[in-house]
Parts: C-alpha cells; sequence; structure tokens
C-alpha cells in the first residue's frame, strides 16, 4: 500500500510540473537582443511594435481581429512634450493603472492609445 | 521503488519551491552622459513570498572634468521623465503587460521613482521584467537619457 502511495505522490508532483510547464507554454526567454551587457537599452535593435496585454492579462485583440500592436517609440520614448507643454498642462502623477486600446480607423491595430484605466470603457467590475 | 519515488516528490518539490522562493534582480548603469550631464536608470523585479514588485528611477547627475559623473543634479518640475513598464515572455517574444504611463518630477529633484506591488502575476505564470525609461531634459538636446532592464524572472500565478 506505501508503494502505491508513494507512486502516487511522485506522479502527482511530477503532473504538477507538468501542468506549470504546459501553462508557460513557451521556451524559456534569452536576454532580448536590445538590452547591453550593462542592463542598459539600445532602442535600435528593440523591435519596431511590441504587443500589449489588456487588465486581463490577455494581448489586445481589436474588433478587426488583429492583435495590437504599440511602435517601440511610444513605449520606451521618449516623451512625447516638452517640460514648457507639460508645466502648462499639469499631467497628473500615475495613480493607477494605464490601459492600451484600439484606436479608430480602417487598421485600429495599429492605432493604439493609452488611457487611465478608471476611463477605459471596456472596464468590468472584475477586470 | 519506494526510495525513488520519494527522491522524485522531493526533487519536484525542490524545483517548485526554487521557483517561488524570493528573488531580486536589479540593473542599473549610465544610460546618457554627455559634458554637462549624466542620466542613471535602474530598473528592478521582485518576487517575494506574497507580492511582486516592479520599479524604476532615473537620476540627474552631474558630469564634471576629471571626476566625470558625480553628485546629482537637481532639475525645474517636468524636467525628469520615467516610465516604468512590466513585460512577460509569450512564445517566442516579450509582451508589454503594465505600464506605468510618464511620470515626472513635480518639484526641483534630481530623481524620480515609480514603484508598482502587485499581489500576483497579473498576467499569468509567465518570466517576467522590468524596463525603465528615464530622461531628463536639456535646453540644447532635449529629452537625453535612455532605458534599464531588470533581467527576467519566472513568476508564478
Amino acid at each position: 500500500m506505501k508503494r502505491y502511495i508513494s507512486v502516487a505522490v511522485a506522479v502527482v508532483a511530477l503532473v504538477g510540473i507538468g501542468a506549470v510547464l504546459a501553462v508557460a507554454g513557451d521556451d524559456p526567454p534569452s536576454q532580448p537582443p536590445w538590452v547591453k551587457a550593462d542592463g542598459t537599452i539600445d532602442p535600435a535593435k528593440a523591435p519596431d511594435e511590441f504587443e500589449v496585454s489588456g487588465p486581463d492579462g490577455q494581448k489586445v485583440v481589436c474588433g478587426n481581429g488583429r492583435t495590437l500592436k504599440v511602435r517601440k517609440e511610444l513605449l520606451l520614448g521618449p516623451p512625447p512634450k516638452a517640460p514648457d507643454q507639460l508645466r502648462a498642462e499639469r499631467p497628473e502623477a500615475a495613480a493607477g493603472d494605464l490601459v492600451w486600446r484600439c484606436g479608430r480607423g480602417k487598421n485600429p491595430h495599429l492605432n493604439p492609445i493609452l488611457i487611465p484605466r478608471s476611463q477605459d470603457p471596456l472596464r468590468t467590475e472584475a477586470g | 521503488m519506494k526510495r525513488i519515488a520519494l527522491t522524485l516528490a522531493a526533487a519536484a518539490l525542490a524545483v517548485a519551491a526554487g521557483s517561488a522562493s524570493a528573488h531580486t534582480l536589479l540593473s542599473y548603469g549610465a544610460t546618457y552622459t554627455d559634458s554637462d550631464l549624466c542620466v542613471f536608470g535602474s530598473a528592478h523585479i521582485q518576487h517575494g513570498s506574497a507580492v511582486i514588485d516592479s520599479g524604476a528611477d532615473v537620476t540627474s547627475v552631474g558630469h564634471w572634468p576629471y571626476l566625470g559623473c558625480s553628485g546629482e543634479k537637481a532639475q525645474d518640475p517636468y524636467w525628469i521623465a520615467l516610465r516604468r513598464q512590466l513585460y512577460r515572455w509569450e512564445s517566442s517574444s516579450w509582451v508589454v503587460c503594465n505600464d506605468s504611463g510618464w511620470v515626472y518630477n513635480t518639484s526641483r529633484t534630481a530623481q524620480v521613482f515609480h514603484q508598482r506591488t502587485f499581489q500576483s502575476a497579473i498576467c499569468g505564470a509567465r518570466y517576467y521584467g522590468t524596463m525603465g525609461s528615464g530622461f531628463v531634459y536639456q535646453y540644447v538636446g532635449g529629452w537625453s537619457g535612455g532605458g534599464a532592464w531588470s533581467n527576467y524572472h519566472w513568476l508564478p500565478a
């Protein structure tokens, strides 16, 4: 009996590990090619676009069925506005999450907008 | 057989415990240097027993003859910008999981810091890393700076 219990424990443990790896579903990542040896970034080597997740953790898919893509300039910077403009506008400090959403037009997946989550029209109680 | 089974179970538990143990990854370096200014940036990701911590900072530093980069160099409001992004690995690419947007200094200072704590891996059980992008404004040259990458870490759901 003890033998069966031991085997069962081992099987359960291995199945658990398998489940974790299945959730990962991917090869382990390699260091991004745009990261230099000292940990700083070389934007020229970054992909032109990145996919983004919504509050649910899933990739954002637009109404046309295409995955939303954000150009690296919009993610890595620099900021689009100079200090004089910012001082006039007084942007609020990042008090909450921001979310990427699809834009308008024929190609909403190529026209991303970044909005406060509190203003997200797709916001749900759960998400 | 019993010994083998117990060994396998122990190995499985060791792997699980190893992936869940507390761990901090941090990168820090100069992202920009000219004759007057050095910009230093950092990014980190920390996985503790209960929470996940993703953070970044940018520091404006003076650049002096013979001394090199030395001493904080304070900047007026909105002259320092920082953005923290949490990335996750999926299939074969890095995907943005959480984005702070641009954060600016609202008083005269030399450093801006942004940190976010998550109660779980918000984009599922994946490898995660933090990207920090920090810039300092100059009349000549505009926004000067760059990014830092924390390196990546497996985070269970």
